[in-house]
This record gives C-alpha cells, structure tokens and sequence, in this order.
C-alpha cells in the first residue's frame, strides 16, 4: 500500500491500475513465456513522471517494465513483467511534438502508433517508415527501437534507423539526450537555433542510443524520440517479382540493393502474401495454393522533382536485372494485385494483426543474417518443421534486406490456434528446436527475446560480460526489466 | 657553385613532414593492388616509422634540435636505406616539392660522415676506393679486364667521340662481363666511335656520395670531367645506371660543368635503332618483365640548377621566386628500355605493377648490398615475387647492380627465372 | 619513467627483439606529428615520448601485451596510420603499440558490400581491392592514407563520399577489439560466430561504447580487425590514369560527370542542398571553398597560385556546391543530371562550365586527389599546417549558419581565411561543415592565433546552439570534456562510467577520451 501511494503521488491514482484484469492482462502476451503478474501498473503522462518513477524505483528497488504500445496483442515477451513488479505504460505519452518537413525528421513520444503518425506527416508530404503491416496498437518508437526491419533497404543506412536521437530516463533516474539533441542548451534552444537533432552519434565518443536500441527497456526508458521520415511519393509502381528458383530472386535482390533500386524491397512466401491480402481468414489457404511460392515485392516511387523519370529508369532497369537473373516483373499473380498490397503496406494491418488472421496465434522466429544463406535456413526450417508433423503450407517466410543489403532480417511465423493446447504445445517444441538450431548454422539473434537470449549470449561470452558490465553504470540497481537479455 | 645540400641548408624543411606516410607506399593514385602497393623497402622489413623517409626526417629533425644523439641504433636507421628515392616520389606527389626526402636523408648521411659516424662495413669499401678507385675491393690493375679482346679504342692513348664507362661493378663482376661487353660490341657494330679507359677507368663516386663520403664525390667528378674533357669526348655512354646517375645528375650537382653528352646504353641503342644502323631481325621469343633501375629512372631526372628564395604569398601559401623546378621522377630513362626491348622480334613485353618512378628497388643501393647484405637480398626477392606474378620468363633490366642482387636472390631460393640485360636481349636479336 | 627490465622482457617474449624498442632514435618517431600546435606549444613535437614501441601482429600478441601490462601497471596506446596530434602518448611512461604489422584485408564479401580488415590497410589499398568488385570505400577527411579500421572506429570528419555511402562510424559492422584486460570482444554478429555483417547485438549495441561521433583513440582498448560497409562502384575495375606525376587524373566513362554550381549566398545554396538532397541523386554532393580545385589539382604551390589568379572568376565564388553523379546506369545517370540542372536553374544558381580549359584537363585531377582518392596531404602543402573548427553533425542549417559565424570570426585573428567545406551524410539525413584553416606551423604568432581562434570557436558554437564541435586536435580530452559536458547533457559523467568500467586498471592511455572517474 505504501508502494502504491508513492506511485500515487507521482502519476496520480486516477493512473494507477491494480484490479485483477488488468494485472492479468499486463502479466501475459502470446508469446510461450510464462504469465508474471505485476503489483501496479502506472501510466505517467510527461517525462518528468517517468523520471519520478524512476529515481522511486532506483531508490526502493522496484522491478519496472516499461510499455509503450496503446494496446497488445504483444508477442516476444519483453513486456511481462518481473513478478511484483511495476509496468510503466507509457501509452498516454503520445504527442507529436514537431514535424520537420526541410530536415525530413518527426519528433514523438512512446505512445504514437503508426496510423497516428502517418496521418500526420501526410499533412507535411512525409510518411513514415513501415515495418511489415504493424498492428493498429503498435508503438511507432518501440518498434524503431527494438529494431523492427523497415521495408525500404535503400533508407536503412545503419542499424539504429529510423531512430536518431532520444531522450532516455537510466535507471538512475537520470535524464539524458542522445546525439545532436544532448545540447549545448535543451531541445527548445537548439531547434530554435536551426537543429535537426538527427545526428545519431554522440554526444562526444559514445553513441547512447546504441545502448537504448534492442535493450528491450533494459537500459533506459525513452521518452521521445526523433525519427527520420520519407517524402510521400506522388506516384508509386509496386511489382511483384517471380522466378522459378529462389536462388535466382535472391540474385536480383542483390542487384538491385547495390545499385538501390526500388523504394519497397523484401521477399516473402505465398503464405505470407495470402495472409496480408485476404479478405477472409478462410480464403488465405486457397489464395495461397495459386500462388507461386516465392515472391519478391517492389515498389518504385517518385517524389516531388520529375517523378515519371524517377520511376521510369528505375523501372527499366530492374526490368533489365530481371532478364539476367530470369525474373519476371508482374503487376499481378494469380489475381493477386501488387497495388493491393502496396495498400495494405502503407497502413497497419486492419482490425486483426495480420499474423493473427489464419489461426489466431502466432509465433514467429526472426535473425539476422545475409541474403545468400536464406536459402539454407529456408530448407532447414522446413525440413524440420515436416518433421514436427507442421505443414510447411501454414508456414510464413518473410525475408527482409537491411542496412542497404548488408544483412537481412529472416522471419519464420509458425500459426496456431491458441486455443487449441495440443497445437500450442506442438508448435512450441518446433519453435524451441528451430531457435536452436538455427543459431548452430549461425542465426544471428540480435534481437534476443525468451529463449533466445539464452542462445545468443551463451555463444559470446565476452559480450556477455561486457553487456552486464555497461547495464551495470546506467542501471546500477538493476531495476529496469530486469531478467530480460543476459541480465 | 655547389648546388649540394647541407641539413643546415634544409633545416627550414624538417618541420614539414606532415605525417601523412605516403612515404610507405607508391603514389596513391597509382595504386594497382594492396599486394605491390607499398614504396619502401626500409620500412616494410624493419616497421618502425623511424625507417621510412618521415621516420628519417624526424631523426635529422632530432639531431638539429638536440634532442637525438647519434647511436648504433641512430646510424642503423640511417643506413638501412637503398636511397631508392621512391618516398620522394610520393612524398612529393602531396607536398609537392616543400619537403626533400630524399635530399634530407643524403645530407643526413654526409653529416654522420662528417661526425665521424661511420659505418665499419663502409668504412672498409671507402678504404678500397681511396686506394684502388673502385667500389668493389679489388685491384685498380685489373680494372679493363672485361674487355679483353674487344678490338676497341685506349682512350689513355687515342681520341674518340664517344666514351663508354662500364663502371666499378661491371668492371670487376665476370658474371656480367658478357653484357658489359655486349653494350661496347653494339655501338661499334653501329659504327660509333667509341672508346674506354680500361684499367684507367675510375669511379663516378655516386655510391660513396650515397653513403655519405661527399668529398669522394667531388673528387671524381673533377676527374673524371677533366680527363673526358682532356680527350675530347663529346658524349660519354655507360650501361650502369648509378654512373649515368652520378654523371648525369650529381656531378652537376656539385656544381662542375658537365659539357658532354650523358647517355645510358638504352638510350644510345634507341637512337641507333631508330636511325636504323642496328637492325634487330633474329626473333627472341620470350615473355619478360622489365625492371626500372631507381638510378636510371626516378633519379635519372636530369638536374637543374636553381637559385631562388621561398617566400609567402597571401600571408600563407610558401611559393619558390623563381619557381624551383621539382624532381618527380617523371623525367627519368623509362621509354627509351621499352622502345628498345619492343623492337626486338617475338619479345613480349608485360609491365609489372610498381614501374617507372614508383618502381620498387633491386635492394642493392645506397650502400645497403656492403652493409646489410641479408635486407638487400630481401628487397630483390619482393621484386622477384612481383616479377614472377606477371608470368615473365625473365626478368630484364638496365643496371649490374640490380642484375647482381637478383641473380644472387634467385640463386638463393632456387627460382627459375632468368635475368638480363637489356643489351644482351639486344645482342640475340642481331 | 622508464620500462621495468622485466616488463620489457616480457613484451620482447611476445613479439621478437625486432619488433619492440625503447630506444629515442625509434620512438621519437612517435610524437613528431601534425596538429601538435593546436594542443602544445611547439611546431611539431608533441611533449611526450613512448617508454616503449611494440609492434604486434596479431590479436592474440595484442591481447598477451594488454596482459602484460596488467601484471607490470603500464600505460600503452595503440597507433595505426598515425596522423594526428591524438595519435600520440599522453604523458610519461606509455608504451606504443604501432599496429603496422597487422596490414591484411581479411575479406571483401562483393555481395553483402562489406570489407573485413586489419588497423594497417590503408584506404586507398582497400578501394583499389574493392573496385576490383565494382565497390567503393568511405573514409573521413583524412582521405586515401588513412587507415580504415582507424577511420570507422575513432576517426571524425567529413568524407565526400558520404552523400551516398554513409558516414564512416555508422558504416562500422562488426569489431574484433581487445580490452585493456586482455578480453577479446567481438561484437554483434561476430562474436556468435554468425561472420561481420552487424556489430550490433544481441541487445544493446556495443558499438555505441566503442565510439561515437569520435572515437577514444585508443582510451579504451585496441581494435584489431572491424568490417566496413563498402558502396556500389560503377565505374570500371581499373579506371585509366591521365596525366602524369605529379598530378595523376582518372578517365573515367560517361556515366560519372562533375557538376559545379555557384549561388548568390549561403540561404540559396542552402535550399539547393536540400533539393539535390532530397533527389537523392549523386555519388558526392558537397560544399567547398573556392581555393580547393586550384589546391588539389595542382602539384605545387607555385602551380596552386598560377591556377588560382588564372581560372576563370565563377570557380573562385565562395557559395558553392560540387556535384559528382556517377550512375548504375545511363538512365539514372539522365535522370541525375536533368535534376542537378533543374534544382540549380529554380533557386537561382549558376552552372560553370567545365568543358573548356583549363578546367577540363583539371577536372580529371581534381576528382581523383579530392574525391575519389582524396590527398589531404595538399592542405599541409600550402602553409604547413592546417586546423579546423566548427564541424558539428546537424542540419545543413545549423551548417551554414557555423559558415556565416565562422567568417566573421577568424577575420579578428591574423590567419587568413577559413574555407568551410562538408556536406550531407545520408542524403542529408545529417550534415557536417567545418571551417578548416590553414596556416604556418613554424611561426609562434600563428600557433598562438590558431589555439585562440579554436577556443572563440568552441564558445561561439556553445552560444549560438551550432551542436557538438569537431575539435580537431583529438576530439575530446580531459579539458574539452570540461568545457562541453555540463551543456551537452552531461555526458562526461557517463563516459568517465564508461571508462572505469572498460579500463578498471586506467592502463589505456585516455588523454584523448577521458580519464576515468
């Protein structure tokens, strides 16, 4: 009860939840983590809030989870709280402070979703950029920071885009900025003054946000963040690409990244496509049996100067990669429209997350690596997967190139009916086998959530230490998620 | 007037290093591979900076200041240096002339003789010149021996146009007796008149300059100019590249007027080529690379003469009044080997990656081959290993000195690949 | 205070008698530097010598050396190129670890776009490798002789080809780096054996301690190899030189062009750069005084100053921008130059022609020593000596209004002008301007000017909001972090964290980083 009025006097008690739903509802996600109930959830409203929050924490050593996104369904575990802990919901912190047409930037707090920030930049002739099809109650700043993969390889110049500068609450109850935004002076000065606050490195010899990004709220707990935008094209040409063999796609995509052709650029499997495009859970299954397995989408914009020219040496040049590589470049398969795709890519997924439509539950195993191994692990996971008794059909493929092609995010999602316990289990053991087996053909988690932490920080050690060594300065008393990562 | 530079006459240039290291390697701009890339031999064995040309400023830097004195490990780094010339080379390409490795480290080398800071391996080849007015350690009496038989003009005793000096390696290397002898034979083949001082013969003192012993320098220059002048000597020719050297760049250097003709064998078999009085019909089919010796090429420059100032303009930018003409190694002997080595029938010429003024050394200049035999044999095999990467069957080149550290490199690991010199590829063709 | 006996030993056990000394005639070699005016009172020498230089080759000898200087309590640096009053010891009793033996290009994976590589391999080295594979290489100001590794992982500055490669520390993937304990770090996907292509993960990135805007020249550890990220060459596997030493020119095909364009004033060319960037079009887009094609296309200072009273008036204007479009295909290459010329016709600005002489013989000369195999050794050819100032990554905004102050400024102090050159990072996402100056290190009146004229610089950009300043000496130090932290969020204290926990023994040399709290 103490707790709780200290709580109270910081956000006030009209934002403090402790009523068993809504403890039940912060306590799970639909990942196959065990439910942990937290004591109170909190739902602070500034960034002076949190900071109380914080220091409270700090000083009485209490377990915070931060949660930025209005609403679940949430999926890696991140969010479940340690047991008696407290969640930190930032969603009612939800402001777009600025646009920055000439600087390209967007300055939000943790609570902006997706649709919420692309109705407002449409207003300046920005968008911004898309991971795949998010759901309605995503958090445009969790997503960035957790490194959700964005679909447009040639604007992903390094890991940490589209994020560029934030400003962070450590565990110490500090505040923080990071990048150009750490001064000299505070953030109404420096815009005033002509800033961007978009250079993420710094300030000086170390670059904060790389500690913030992918730490799962470990190191910090943001309470803004700008972002890069993209200018709105005025005119968009999406293909679809087709090949009869995989290897032959994965080829054109290497052409087309190094000479970055193409705004939209990943390739998926007709399961995948089946899932985004349907109007009707039932139809995903025969929408995807008419279409050809793999399939690489690509959209082609122009912006405000000379548009058409844009689009036209782009279009005639990929279409000329496409003949060496025997691809073809299609409007439409199977009655599958591109444009219909492309539509359903610039918004988040409509009613039900779109991972979600066929069975209800979804558990997806995603790891960096580069293009031209996809094809190896594709065949492992399958094989596997056959083994397990899943239908490789029921499977999704999602492989998406990042930071211009270096490297690229691959993404397996395993449906399921959650409600079916024999099926859960099932695809559990197959998830728990593939994580495995995965990172012994050198799957990279960078992205370590549940059992993968385990299996990426039991393969480096060194970086273990390290890591806990450096949470250790910015969260001394360990009080930010603790039990996620290696710490 | 003696144009020879003095540390104290460069000291204005020892704060002028700006550290950029393209001392290490060749021009960057001409860069063809990581592999073949880098300049000098110094520092790629020994690593330290203090072994490459700004490494050697810095040494010439700290003895003016006081704040080095000399030591073994002082006259190691000044010594393990062929004085190749390529950091000039590169150096220059960036500062362009504000800063003379390669005249610093020289006079680096004269002050240390001057010190009494010698080296004793040199120490005992200066000894031999002194007495024996060679560099090889041998008897002055044998010197001419190389021409036994070679019905040619004594110019001890007769005049003739054309002096061909063999020089001191030639002179005394019967291993490479047959391509001293095959220059000679070519010119009188063309009909020149052309004479040799046989066992009068004296060295042209480029080496001892090198290796710091100035006044021997002079001393032959005199000589040499003197007795050729004496003979009526219109233009003196010689197969060595270090004597075309000395005669063509250091002697005016010290200020002596040099009123002859200063050719290299090569270049004299261009000319006679293409006036047509050597025809080269026999067919030597054959892939060969070819070598540019540093003291024919990058060094060959002809020299000139210059009395100007600095002085700044705009407040800042150091110009020279008049402008000083720069060595960039440009203006060296390298078409002239070419022409003659692609005129000969069947002779495929490839080109290997560091050429021209950003050739990479034989390793035996600068006094290295007497003193640190094992670091010139070194650097000869880097060049074998570049030379044998283009495929050549052999490596040609225009200097006995370089013939002689590759022949001896190649013996030491057993290769096959041939050495010549151009003359003796020349000579088959006939 | 000079190496135990038993130290040395220990060190000579690692790497060979040949490859370590404590001798002055080797290691003074190491403090004879450029820059040195900026931070000490003397034209060349920085004050400190080496105890030692060790010259290891290979990770696991760096890692032994950082244990033996564990056991005996000895500082150490490690150097690679060496090209900056940073790159000296920082006080007595330092050993220095010259990582020239560690010179290998591991690895050039042509399909990701990335090089793998050794502290020693040398920007123009790798990109002669890399345009082998139709790739090109970015580095920072200091252009084709700097070193790679030193460039991605501690360098700062502007490099040309940021525009479309990206910015060299964010180019950075994976990193071999050894601790002052010993440890070996390999960070991101390295480390779990996955290979190079991401250094950060799993998790929190440490990349973000391994540097940031600058790195901690050595403050923290040595790193032994790193993985690049390259561009895309579109050019020919070995493009014809022209010319001759010692201005070499690049032939290169029709689909590379160089533009350049004069505007009326900075807001101008302002609003142009934001254009073009937006287009996202071109290899390089960049500002740059009008001195730089008479400087870097000219082998001399004699030629620099003919060229400079000889080319004709519109290169000489200050308010310029240079555009080098090098297109995949003729296509975009059209494409390209139809928006060069249209963003330069609406806001006002001026195309120069450079198909006449002399500029079109310099054309070729001047791409080749300023963009694609960049010389900064010609800046210290003019005066001896150069600086810089100014240089925040910001808005080009922020840039412009560094150049408007930075003119007025240095016209008090007796160090002619300041030529502001940079560009946008990213397409612009960021961009980069600094005042570089130049001037002659050996007359006490001009060092003395420069240091007063960078410390007015460092205030002004605190005053007027301009960002984080380039500090050219050696980004941060004890007395620079004095000076900014407390306005730039206090991040000293999180350094000086940082610090402490990486270096517990404080055995890095952290004189150009910070010292431990």
């Amino acid at each position: 009860m103490a707790q709780k009025e200290e709580l109270s006097k910081i956000v006030g008690s009209k934002n403090i939840l402790d009523d068993p739903d809504s403890l039940e509802q912060y306590s799970k996600d639909m990942s196959f983590i065990e439910p942990r109930k937290p004591s109170y959830i909190t739902k602070p409203r500034s960034s002076n809030q949190v900071q109380k929050l914080v220091k409270l924490a700090s000083e009485e050593l209490i377990p915070l989870t931060p949660v930025s996104s209005p609403g679940g369904p949430r999926f890696h575990g991140d969010t479940i709280p340690y047991p008696g802990g407290v969640v930190v919901d930032l969603s009612n912190i939800d402001r777009i402070l600025r646009v920055d047409r000439r600087n390209k930037t967007v300055h939000i707090e943790p609570g902006v979703t997706f649709e919420q920030l692309r109705s407002e930049l449409r207003k300046s002739g920005l968008k911004p950029f898309m991971p795949l099809m998010p759901r309605q109650t995503k958090s445009v700043l969790t997503s960035y920071l957790e490194r959700d993969p964005i679909l447009s390889p040639r604007h992903h110049w390094d890991t940490l885009d589209p994020i560029y500068t934030v400003e962070v609450i450590y565990g110490t109850g500090d505040a923080f900025r990071t990048g150009s935004a750490a001064g000299p002076g505070n953030t109404e000065e420096l815009i005033t003054a002509g800033a961007s606050l978009s250079a993420p490195m710094g300030p000086g010899p170390t670059d904060y946000v790389r500690l913030i990004q992918g730490a799962q709220g470990t190191m910090g707990i943001v309470t803004w963040a700008v972002c890069a935008c993209c200018l709105l094209p005025t005119i968009q040409r999406p293909y679809f690409v087709t090949s009869a063999e995989m290897e032959s796609l994965i080829e054109y995509m290497y052409a087309l990244l190094r000479r970055r052709l193409g705004d939209e650029l990943f390739l998926i499997n007709n399961f995948v496509l089946a899932n985004a495009v349907a109007d009707k859970p039932e139809d995903i299954k025969s929408i995807a049996t008419d279409l050809p397995p793999w399939i690489v989408f690509l959209n082609i914009a122009g912006y405000e100067k000379f548009p058409e020219e844009r689009v036209a040496y782009q279009e005639e040049d990929a279409t000329e990669f496409a003949k060496q590589h025997k691809c073809k470049l299609l409007h439409s398969v199977n009655g599958v429209s591109s444009s219909e795709l492309l539509k359903r890519l610039e918004e988040p997924s409509k009613d039900v997350y779109w991972k979600l439509r066929f069975k209800g539950g979804c558990e997806a195993i995603f790891f960096l690596t580069t293009l031209n191994k996809v094809p190896e692990f594709i065949d492992y996971v399958y094989k596997t997967a056959v083994s397990y008794g899943y239908a490789t059909t029921e499977l999704g493929v999602y492989v998406q190139p990042i930071v211009q092609g270096t490297s690229c995010h691959l993404e397996f999602d395993l449906m399921y009916n959650p409600e079916d316990v024999r099926e859960r289990e099932k695809v559990k053991r197959l998830y728990l086998h593939l994580s495995e087996g995965l990172a012994k053909l050198e799957a990279f988690y960078t992205r370590p959530y549940g059992a993968w932490s385990n299996i990426a920080y039991g393969r480096d050690a060194q970086t273990t230490m390290l890591l806990r060594k450096i949470k250790n300065i910015f969260d001394p008393n360990d009080i930010l998620n603790p039990g996620k990562l290696c710490f | 007037m003696s144009n020879v530079n003095t540390l104290e006459s460069l000291s204005f240039q020892l704060e002028r290093c700006c550290r950029c290291s393209n001392c290490k390697n060749v021009p960057l701009a001409l860069l063809k591979s990581q592999e073949f890339g880098r300049a000098c031999p110094s520092i790629e064995k020994h690593n330290f900076h203090a072994y490459s040309a700004g490494g050697r400023i810095v040494l010439a830097y700290g003895l003016t200041v006081g704040k080095l004195d000399y030591s073994d490990s002082f006259l190691d780094i000044v010594y393990r240096c062929q004085l190749d010339g390529a950091c000039d080379v590169s150096c220059k390409t960036g500062m362009g002339g504000m800063l003379e490795p390669l005249e610093i480290m020289r006079a680096l080398r004269v002050k240390c003789v001057e010190d009494g800071q010698l080296l004793p391996q040199h120490m005992v080849v200066i000894d031999g010149l002194r007495k024996e007015d060679n560099m090889m350690q041998q008897l002055k009496t044998e010197r001419g021996k190389w021409a036994e038989g070679l019905d040619v003009k004594d110019l001890t005793k007769e005049k003739a146009e054309v002096a061909y000096h063999a020089g001191c390696r030639y002179s005394f290397d019967e291993e490479l007796w047959p391509a001293a002898r095959a220059g000679l034979t070519l010119l009188k083949y063309a009909g020149v008149d052309v004479g040799i001082m046989g066992k009068e013969e004296a060295c042209c003192g480029g080496r001892a300059y090198e290796i710091g012993y100035l006044g021997e320098l002079v001393k032959y220059a005199d000589h040499n100019i003197e007795t050729w002048t004496a003979r009526g000597v219109q233009t003196v020719v010689t197969p060595c590249s270090d004597c075309y050297h000395s005669f063509k760049v250091l002697f005016p250097m010290t200020g002596k007027k040099v009123d002859f003709e200063v050719l290299h064998i090569t270049q004299y078999l261009d000319r006679l080529i293409k006036e047509g009085k050597i025809k080269l019909t026999k067919e030597v089919p054959m892939m060969v690379t070819y070598h540019d010796p540093c003291h024919l090429g990058r060094l060959g420059e002809a020299y000139q003469a210059w009395e100007g100032v600095e002085t700044k303009m705009l407040g800042l930018m150091i110009i020279t009044e008049p402008e000083k003409p720069v060595r960039f190694g440009v203006k060296g002997v390298y078409d002239e080997p070419r022409r003659v080595l692609n005129s000969i029938p069947g002779l495929n010429l490839v080109e290997m990656e560091r050429i021209k003024e950003y050739a990479w050394c034989c390793g035996a200049g600068g006094g290295v081959i007497d003193a640190y035999p094992d670091f010139s044999l070194w650097t000869a095999l880097k060049r074998i290993e570049e030379a044998k990467a283009t495929g050549a069957e052999a490596l040609v080149t225009a200097c006995p000195w370089c013939a002689r550290n590759f022949k001896d490199a190649i013996e030491e690991i057993g290769d096959r690949i041939k050495v010549y010199d151009v003359v003796e590829l020349v000579q088959q063709a006939i | 205070m000079a190496l135990s006996r038993d130290a040395y030993r220990a060190l000579e056990a690692i790497v060979g008698p040949e490859n370590i000394s404590e001798d002055p005639a080797i290691t003074l070699g190491y403090s004879y530097m450029n820059f040195v005016p900026l931070l000490y009172e003397s034209p060349r020498l920085a004050p400190f010598l080496p105890e030692a230089v060790v010259l290891p080759g290979s990770t696991k000898e760096v890692s032994d050396i950082m244990k033996v200087c564990g056991r005996h309590k000895v500082r150490f640096k490690a150097f690679s190129l060496g090209w900056n009053v940073a790159a000296t010891v920082g006080g007595e009793g330092v050993i220095l670890l010259d990582l020239r033996r560690m010179d290998r290009i591991i690895d050039i994976d042509e399909k990701n776009m990335y090089a793998v590589v050794e502290p020693w391999v040398r920007m123009a080295e790798l990109e002669v490798e890399a345009e082998k594979l139709g790739l090109a290489v970015q580095v920072i100001g200091a252009g084709a002789g700097c070193s790679v590794l030193a460039s991605s992982t501690s360098g700062w500055g502007y490099g040309t080809k940021g525009t479309s490669i990206g910015h060299n520390c964010r180019n950075l993937l994976g990193v071999e780096w050894v601790l002052p304990t010993g440890e070996i770090v390999r960070t991101g996907s390295v480390g779990t054996g996955a290979g190079w292509f991401t250094g950060d993960g799993p998790g929190p990135s440490l990349r973000g301690v391994i540097r940031g805007w600058s790195g901690a020249l050595s403050g923290h550890g040595v790193f032994t190899k790193c993985a690049t990220k390259l561009g895309h060459w579109p050019g020919p596997a070995y493009p014809e030189r022209t010319h001759e030493l010692p201005s070499i020119g690049m032939s290169l095909p029709q689909n590379f062009k160089l533009y350049i364009a004069n505007w009326p004033d900075w807001d101008t060319l302002a609003d142009a750069f934001y254009k073009l960037n937006e287009c996202e079009i071109g290899m390089s887009v960049w500002a740059t005084p009008p001195a730089t094609i008479a400087l870097f296309a000219s082998g001399t200072n004699n030629e620099a100053l003919q060229l400079m009273t000889s080319l004709p008036p519109e290169i000489t204007n200050p308010f310029q921008l240079q555009i080098f479009l090098a297109g995949s295909s003729m296509g975009q290459f059209k494409y390209e130059e139809r928006v060069v010329r249209d963003v330069v016709a609406e806001t006002g600005g001026q195309l120069v022609p450079l198909d006449e002489e002399p500029l079109k013989s310099l054309v070729p000369i001047y791409l080749m020593y300023f963009v694609l195999t960049p010389t900064m050794t010609r800046a210290f050819r003019i005066g001896g000596e150069f600086s810089t100032t100014f240089g925040a990554a910001e808005s080009w905004d922020i840039s412009i209004k560094s150049a408007k102050l930075g003119t007025e400024l240095i016209s008090k102090w007796p160090l002619g002008q300041v030529a502001f050159w940079g560009g946008g990072y990213q397409r612009n996402q960021f961009a980069h301007f600094e005042g570089a100056f130049m001037y002659d290190h050996t007359d006490p009146e001009q060092r003395k000017a420069t240091r007063g004229f960078s410390d007015e610089v460092l205030n002004a950009v605190i005053d007027n909001k301009l960002g984080f300043p380039i500090i050219s000496a050696g980004a941060v130090s004890e007395e620079v972090n004095k000076t900014l932290s407390s306005t730039y969020s206090n991040y000293a204290l999180w350094l000086k964290k940082i610090k402490k926990t990486i270096d517990p023994e404080n055995l890095a040399d952290g004189t150009f980083y910070v010292e431990p709290e």
